[in-house]
């Protein structure tokens, strides 16, 4: 068969390695170094059918195979890459009693002893094409198959049977073609390799032409290749000619899988892998780590420079960091610290993963984060809407019109599907006292069938969500959170109720109950029209039916305009929806989205939580505070932090700006004299004040509050708020 | 990589109930209704027991649709939750078990011959396409 | 690809379905009117070693269950 090397082909036989192949064709995979046939080194890499770094003695020929070489020391290897545009490589997760790493002799032997014990073992053996890449906390072996990545959770044993690696040798010319160890000539030789006639030093591989030799190496000396070898042997070198230098320095073992779980007690090391490192004699000149091309005299300048440890100096120097995860460098770098030092470390630290793998393989098992849809989500894509992400949420942002809907809140009657925000239910024999340290108002005073729009602050009396306080009667809240806040929110009360030991029953029912928003001067009339005709006062709320489904509804108002929401089971939310646009059509209906809602909220000045608070907005910063009640007889949630914070200077707020011709963005930094003032957390133009409006958490300067600043080179004007409509006499109408 | 082009979730209408764990203890379905704790104190009884009588003055009792739900076939549900859930599956039947599956809050209640998978009603179209998908992408 | 956390209502399941909650070494409220915690709110220990922690449990039961962490090591050393 043939296999295609850099563009030629060349023969290539059924069952051996792409290595020997390209040996035999007088092809180094990357030019030099000496060659392991273990998978332990980076000198036999190359990209192999579009998959880069592949070690090339542990992949079989087959016919058509395309090999590119990295080109080492020339350019930079390619990125890892696999099959361009599919990323179906699935994670499968595997749960059994034992696993065993490792194919080898102690890894059979402990296959047969976990058998015999009778627990259920999954076996990876690299040869077969499993290997292990990781082993996680839990302890949780990952490993690479041909056709899935395995997530192996072992509630018993990981055994470890790794085996050995052979050291490599360090010395000038180290990276020359023609160098082996002991077992790689000998795999090499036995897949027909013609190796010529090689210098062997240390132990004598089979069917190899060779010629002993003894001594230390000083260096490898040859253009390209090995021709010679130089040895030192009682002071005297001897240089022997040479086709190429077979070494035999010793073993270390292959335990980077078992220095990941070295302090899990079910991991346990077997065989050679278990062995203690032979240490090669202190490395004087060459390359000691050839991933990152790291030399001992680069090993000198960082320990002159003052790095002690090998942690410290695998971080400096990088060596250990690449292909190999410093199966190479490792012992010479041990040794080499150890003469510096007179104090053999131990190797450092091992992390996943410990062989390369494609972009595929990483991302296998990996998920798109989901996005919750509302009941109504059907009904905003057949009428067009433009869907945002929004949270964990799909919303609307608009259906095509921003203007038209805009104005048709204003002037006319709309809805809005907010089934996103946080709805829970809460009773129990404490829910009051309850409800009193969590929130900084009187909730006391809020009568059945009333509702209050609530802060909710944390220990430090930051403000990290708001809300509704709806008091149903009979000891029993309703209560509402912001779409993105209501997963911590509630956290944040069921972590409380234990702290406080409050004994309160509480549900969490956003998923299963809608809500929809109707607004707009011309909603009451709609809805009247409906047949609607005990609709609550101006922030009550009742059960009541529209259209024939069960309503809770609430008046308030985020839009400026005169609302109600009607809260529903989600299964009727659809009904709800067609109904209403359906009687609403006289009346110009037109249902409206988030791009919408943010610039009627600005108008009147409502803060989103978040982006207008920032992570440290105190409701004084926010001007808040006529929500916060200090006089209270409660120590509630945030209260003691108030006081303290509060007798320190105020030193910004968030303020209401406009400019008559110019919207900046949401973000803008503001200056007064070229000095930072704050900055812009909302700005919109308003369509009915035909001016910019916009939020900015302003600084204090020099104690005094900016009246103007500028943003982006232009001067905007410190207002009163709201914007719009400063009695609030549409919203209560 | 198995996968499966017809699995529809749909509402489920439970009677979700949230008393102390001793008054949960003590609760019981009527005949032909599934019974599930899906905490220490909140119960889903399906389909709805508006009537159940609960042992706590206090008790949240609704009629609640947070979740949509679908039968699994149990061969299948056995090959493809291996590669889509990151714990293991109780092996007695009845039973029921809740965490994460394909990055989604699920709880699943095993019969005999098959499961029923139960996700938030507002992820079942992400959860049908990861089914439909083979549930890894 | 991580540490299981043990729920004691739902069983082991993998780190990712809980979420962090807070160092629990100080067990009274800060709430408490001789504001003898209050400096818990704004400076934490960053302890090495074990600490109590809360994690909830987001994607079974939706409560919050107690164990013991050495930072260290970032092994659990107690389920509570």
């Amino acid at each position: 068969m043939k296999i295609i090397v850099d563009g030629t082909p060349i023969e290539a036989e059924a069952g051996e390695s792409v290595l020997a192949a390209m040996l035999k064709a007088n092809v180094h995979p990357t030019g030099g170094g000496c060659l392991c046939c273990g998978g332990d080194c980076p000198h036999c890499l190359a990209t192999v059918d579009g998959v880069s770094y592949m070690r090339t003695c542990q992949v079989h020929v087959h016919p058509g195979q395309v090999v590119q070489r990295h080109h080492y020391g020339q350019v930079e290897p390619p990125m890892p890459q696999g099959n361009a545009g599919s990323l179906d490589v699935p994670t499968r997760h595997v749960f059994c009693d034992a696993v065993i790493i490792g194919g080898g002799e102690s890894g059979q032997a402990a296959l047969a002893t976990a058998q015999a014990a009778g627990q259920t073992v999954m076996a990876l053996d690299a040869n077969q094409g499993q290997e292990a890449i990781g082993i996680y906390a839990g302890p949780m072996v990952v490993a690479k198959t041909a056709t899935e990545m395995l997530q192996i959770h072992a509630k018993q044993d990981v055994i470890v049977a790794t085996g050995a690696a052979e050291i490599q040798p360090v010395a000038p010319g180290n990276m020359l073609a023609g160098i082996y160890t002991t077992r790689a000539a000998e795999q090499l030789a036995q897949q027909g390799v013609q190796l010529g006639k090689v210098a062997v030093l240390g132990p004598v591989p089979k069917n190899v032409w060779h010629f002993p030799i003894t001594g230390r190496i000083v260096r490898f000396e040859g253009e390209g290749a090995v021709s010679a070898v130089v040895v030192e042997q009682d002071g005297v070198e001897t240089t022997h000619a040479c086709d190429g230098v077979v070494v035999g320095l010793g073993f270390h073992p292959r335990n980077a899988l078992a220095r990941q779980g070295h302090d899990m007690a079910q991991v346990r090391t077997v065989g050679d892998a278990a062995l203690a490192s032979d240490i090669p004699p202190c490395p004087v000149s060459g390359v000691v780590c050839p991933c990152s091309g790291i030399t001992v005299d680069d090993l000198q300048y960082t320990w002159d420079s003052g790095f002690r440890e090998l942690e410290l100096v695998k971080r400096s120097t990088l060596a250990g960091t690449g292909t190999c995860q410093g199966s190479c460098c490792i012992p010479h770098m041990r040794s080499f610290l150890a003469d510096r030092g007179k104090e053999l470390q131990a190797p450092f630290t091992a992390r996943p993963v410990t062989k390369q793998l494609t972009v595929e393989e990483i991302a296998a098992g990996a998920h798109f984060h989901p996005q919750a849809e509302t009941a109504l989500h059907g009904e905003h894509i057949a009428l067009g809407a433009q869907m945002e992400r929004s949270g964990s949420w799909w919303r609307p942002w608009n259906y095509g019109n921003y203007e038209a809907e805009y104005w048709a809140v204003r002037e006319a009657v709309s809805i809005m599907d907010v089934s996103t925000l946080g709805k829970m239910l809460l009773s129990g024999p404490d829910a009051l006292e309850f409800l009193q340290m969590i929130y900084p108002t009187n909730v006391k005073t809020i009568k059945p069938g009333r509702s209050r729009y609530v802060l909710m602050l944390n220990d430090r009396g930051y403000v990290f969500d708001d809300g509704l306080i709806a008091n149903e009667g009979n000891g029993v809240y309703a209560l509402t959170f912001t779409s993105g806040g209501s997963s911590n929110s509630e956290m944040f009360l069921r972590d409380r109720a234990e702290t406080f030991g409050m004994d309160i029953r509480l549900v969490n029912r956003t998923w299963g109950l809608s809500a929809i928003n109707v607004t707009g001067p011309l909603a009451k009339a709609m809805l009247q029209k409906m047949g609607v005709s005990d609709l609550p006062n101006w922030l009550e709320h009742k059960h009541i039916d529209v259209a024939g489904i069960a309503c809770h509804a609430y008046r308030l108002s985020f839009t400026g305009e005169w609302s109600v929401e009607l809260h529903h089971a989600a299964q009727d939310s659809v009904a709800l929806w067609r109904a209403l646009l359906a009687a609403g059509e006289e009346f110009g209906i037109r249902p409206h989205g988030l791009e919408t809602l943010r610039t009627l909220r600005l108008e009147k000045g409502h803060i989103i939580v978040g982006p207008d608070t920032g992570f440290d907005g105190t409701a004084r910063r926010i001007h808040h505070n006529w929500a916060v009640n200090m006089k209270k007889p409660y120590d509630f949630v945030g209260k003691a932090a108030i006081i303290r914070t509060n007798k320190t200077e105020l030193d910004k707020e968030l303020v209401g700006m406009t400019i008559p011709d110019y919207t900046p963005i949401e973000g803008d930094i503001a200056f007064v004299d070229g000095q930072y003032a704050g900055v812009v957390t909302s700005s919109a133009w308003s369509p009915v004040l035909k001016k910019a409006v916009m939020l900015v958490m302003l600084q204090y300067i020099d104690g005094v509050l900016p009246t103007e600043v500028t943003l982006s080179g232009h001067t905007a004007t410190r207002v009163d708020l709201p914007f719009y409509d400063k009695e609030s006499a549409r919203a209560r109408a | 990589m198995p996968a499966h082009n017809h699995i529809e979730f749909t509402r489920l209408i439970a009677t979700r109930i949230a008393t102390t764990a001793a008054a949960a203890d003590k609760l019981h379905a009527p005949a032909g209704s599934v019974m599930i704790r899906t905490a220490i104190d909140e119960t889903l009884i399906f389909p709805p027991v508006p009537d159940i009588s609960v042992d706590d003055d206090y008790a949240i009792i609704i009629e609640d649709g947070s979740y949509a739900s679908a039968w699994l076939d149990i061969d299948f549900a056995l090959r493809w939750l291996p590669y889509n859930c990151a714990w293991e599956m109780p092996t007695v039947r009845p039973a029921f078990a809740q965490g994460m599956i394909a990055d989604i809050a699920t709880k699943l209640y095993f019969e005999q011959e098959r499961v029923l998978m139960i996700v938030p009603a507002p992820y079942a179209a992400e959860m049908a396409a990861h089914l439909a998908h083979g549930g890894h992408a | 690809m991580s540490m299981n956390i043990s729920c004691p209502f739902c069983g082991d399941r993998p780190l990712e379905e809980f979420a962090y909650g807070e160092v629990y070494d100080i067990p009274e409220s800060i709430t408490d009117p001789d504001e003898r915690n209050l400096d818990r709110a704004f400076f934490y220990n960053n302890t090495a070693g074990v600490q109590r922690e809360a994690w909830f449990h987001s994607y079974g039961c939706r409560r919050w269950i107690y164990i013991q962490r050495d930072t260290i090591t970032d092994r659990i050393v107690k389920h509570e």
